[in-house]
C-alpha cells in the first residue's frame, strides 16, 4: 500500500529526484532526507507557522504538504534566502537590525512569509502586515520587533 | 506524530478520481487543499486508506464569475480573495474568507474543501446558507445538485455519499440591489468562530426591506437560517433598533440550540448571536 514514489522538485533552484513514501510530508523530506533543518515542525496542525516555505512562490504549510503533491514544484526555504554571496536579504538584515528574533525557532516561517508577502506587496499597510503575521506564532518576543522589521525591509525594498 | 500508511493516487481528471472513489468508497478520502484533513492525519484521527489528490485536475481549478461564483474544487480559498471579479459578484464570499484561518492556510485551502468537509463553526459553510449556494456532487452513478441548506447534516457531516466527490459549489448572482453583511465573534482573528453571522438584505422604492437572509454559524452543528427573523424583518426600515431587535430575535430563533462548553455557556453565545446578527445587518445597510 504504501509504496515509493518518484518525484522530481525544485528545492531552493537545485533539482532534486527522490523516491519517497506516500505518507512523507514535505517538511519532513526538507528536513531529513535533504537536510535542510532550516524550516521547523512546531504542530504539524498548521497553526505555528515553523514550518512555511515557498511553494511556487506561495507560502505555505510543508507540514500539511505530503511530499508527493511536491512533485514537479518550486520549493524555497530559508537556506535559499540569503543573497549569493552569502550576505543576508534585506528582511534577514531586518531581523538583525530590529532584535526580532530570540530563540530562532519561528524565524525561519516568519522570514519565508514575508519575503513573498513584500514581493506581492512592496508598501504594505500595518492591517496588511500584521494579517501576514498573524500566521505566525512567536513565544519568545513579543512580536513588535518582527513587526518592525517587516516595516524597515518593506522601507528599504525586498526588489524582485 | 505522523500520518498512518496509505495509497496515493494523482488524479488528472474528474473520471478518474470518480472511479477511483467508485472502487474504493470509504477507504478513500479525497484531497484538495488538505489543510483540515491532514492535521487530522498527523493525528492520526483520520487513517484513509486511500487519498485520491484532485489538485491537478484543470477542469476544478476553474472559477467563473460571469453568472454568480462558480468555485471548482481545486480552486483555492487565496485566488477567490484575491479576485476582483469575485469580490463584485459575491462580496459576502470574499469578506467571510478574509477571516478564514491565515493567508499561508488560504494558499492551500479551497473553499469547495471548507464547504464539504463542513466544520460547523467554519465561516464558509455559514455564507454558502446565507446565499442559498448549491454544491455540485459528482460519483459514478452520475451527478447531483443539493442547496446549502440541504447540504450540511452535522458536524463534519454532510448528505455526500462515501462515492461522491464534491465538485464545485455555485453562489447565484445577487439580484441587483441586494446588499450583504458579515459579523464573526472570535477570540483571536483567524481562529474558528465562537458565533458569526451573514446576512443579505434589499430594500425597495419604499426603503423597506423586501428581502433578507440572516444565516449563523455557532447557534447548532450546522450552520442555521433564522427564517422566522427574516419574516419579522420584512417591510421594515433600517433603523438601529430594527436591527438590534433583529438580534434578539435571532438569538431564541428556531433552530438555534447553541452548546455550552469551554468557549462559553449557550445564554452566553445566544448573548453573541444578538450582538452579531445586528452588526452583521447594520454593516449590510451601510
Amino acid at each position: 500500500m504504501d509504496d515509493e514514489i518518484d518525484i522530481s522538485l525544485t528545492v531552493n533552484e537545485t533539482e532534486r529526484h527522490l523516491s519517497v513514501s506516500p505518507r512523507l510530508l514535505l517538511s519532513d523530506l526538507l528536513r531529513h532526507r535533504l537536510g535542510l533543518t532550516g524550516t521547523h515542525v512546531g504542530c504539524e496542525q498548521g497553526v505555528c507557522g515553523s514550518c512555511t516555505v515557498l511553494l511556487d512562490g506561495r507560502p505555505v504549510r510543508s507540514c500539511l504538504l505530503f511530499a508527493v503533491q511536491a512533485d514537479g514544484t518550486e520549493v524555497g526555504t530559508i537556506e535559499g534566502v540569503a543573497n549569493e554571496d552569502a550576505s543576508l536579504s534585506t528582511v534577514q538584515q531586518a531581523f538583525s537590525d530590529n532584535h526580532a528574533m530570540q530563540c530562532g525557532f519561528c524565524t525561519s516561517g516568519f522570514v519565508m512569509s514575508i519575503e513573498a508577502f513584500l514581493r506581492a506587496v512592496p508598501d504594505p499597510t500595518d492591517e496588511q502586515i500584521l494579517e501576514v503575521l498573524g500566521g505566525h506564532i512567536c513565544r519568545c518576543t513579543g512580536y513588535q520587533n518582527i513587526i518592525a522589521a517587516v516595516r524597515a525591509a518593506a522601507q528599504k525594498g525586498v526588489g524582485v | 506524530m505522523k500520518p498512518a500508511p496509505f495509497k496515493y493516487i494523482c488524479s488528472t481528471s474528474t473520471d478518474a478520481a470518480i472511479a477511483s472513489l467508485a472502487e474504493y468508497g470509504d477507504e478513500a478520502k479525497i484531497l484538495a487543499g488538505g489543510q483540515s484533513l491532514v492535521p487530522m492525519m498527523n493525528l492520526r484521527l483520520a487513517r484513509p486508506e486511500v487519498l485520491i489528490d484532485i489538485n491537478r485536475i484543470d477542469e476544478l481549478g476553474v472559477l467563473a464569475t460571469h453568472d454568480g461564483l462558480r468555485v471548482g474544487a481545486a480552486v483555492r480559498q487565496a485566488d477567490v480573495e484575491l479576485s476582483a471579479d469575485a469580490a463584485r459578484v459575491a462580496p459576502l464570499v470574499v469578506e467571510a474568507l478574509g477571516h478564514v484561518a491565515h493567508p499561508q492556510l488560504r494558499n492551500r485551502g479551497t473553499v469547495v474543501g471548507s464547504i464539504a468537509h463542513h466544520d460547523p463553526l467554519a465561516e464558509l459553510p455559514m455564507v454558502a446558507a446565507a446565499l442559498d449556494a448549491q454544491v455540485v456532487l459528482a460519483s459514478s452513478r452520475g451527478s447531483r445538485t443539493v442547496e446549502a441548506t440541504q447540504f450540511f447534516t452535522g458536524f463534519l457531516s454532510t448528505v455526500a455519499e462515501a462515492d461522491e466527490v464534491v465538485t464545485e459549489v455555485y453562489f447565484p448572482a445577487l439580484a441587483s440591489g441586494i446588499t450583504t453583511g458579515f459579523s464573526e465573534f472570535a477570540r483571536r482573528r483567524g481562529d474558528y468562530a465562537v458565533v458569526a453571522a451573514a446576512v443579505t438584505l434589499r430594500f425597495d422604492d419604499t426603503g423597506t426591506i423586501s428581502d433578507t437572509t440572516i444565516a449563523l454559524a455557532g447557534a447548532a452543528d450546522r450552520p442555521v437560517r433564522c427564517r422566522d427573523t427574516e419574516a419579522t424583518l420584512l417591510g421594515q426600515v433600517a433603523t438601529a433598533e430594527v436591527w438590534r431587535e433583529a438580534g434578539a430575535h435571532a438569538a431564541q430563533a428556531s433552530g438555534v440550540e447553541p452548546p455550552s462548553d469551554h468557549e462559553g455557556s449557550s445564554d452566553f453565545r445566544r448573548s453573541l448571536i444578538a450582538g452579531v446578527v445586528r452588526d452583521a445587518l447594520a454593516r449590510a445597510a451601510r
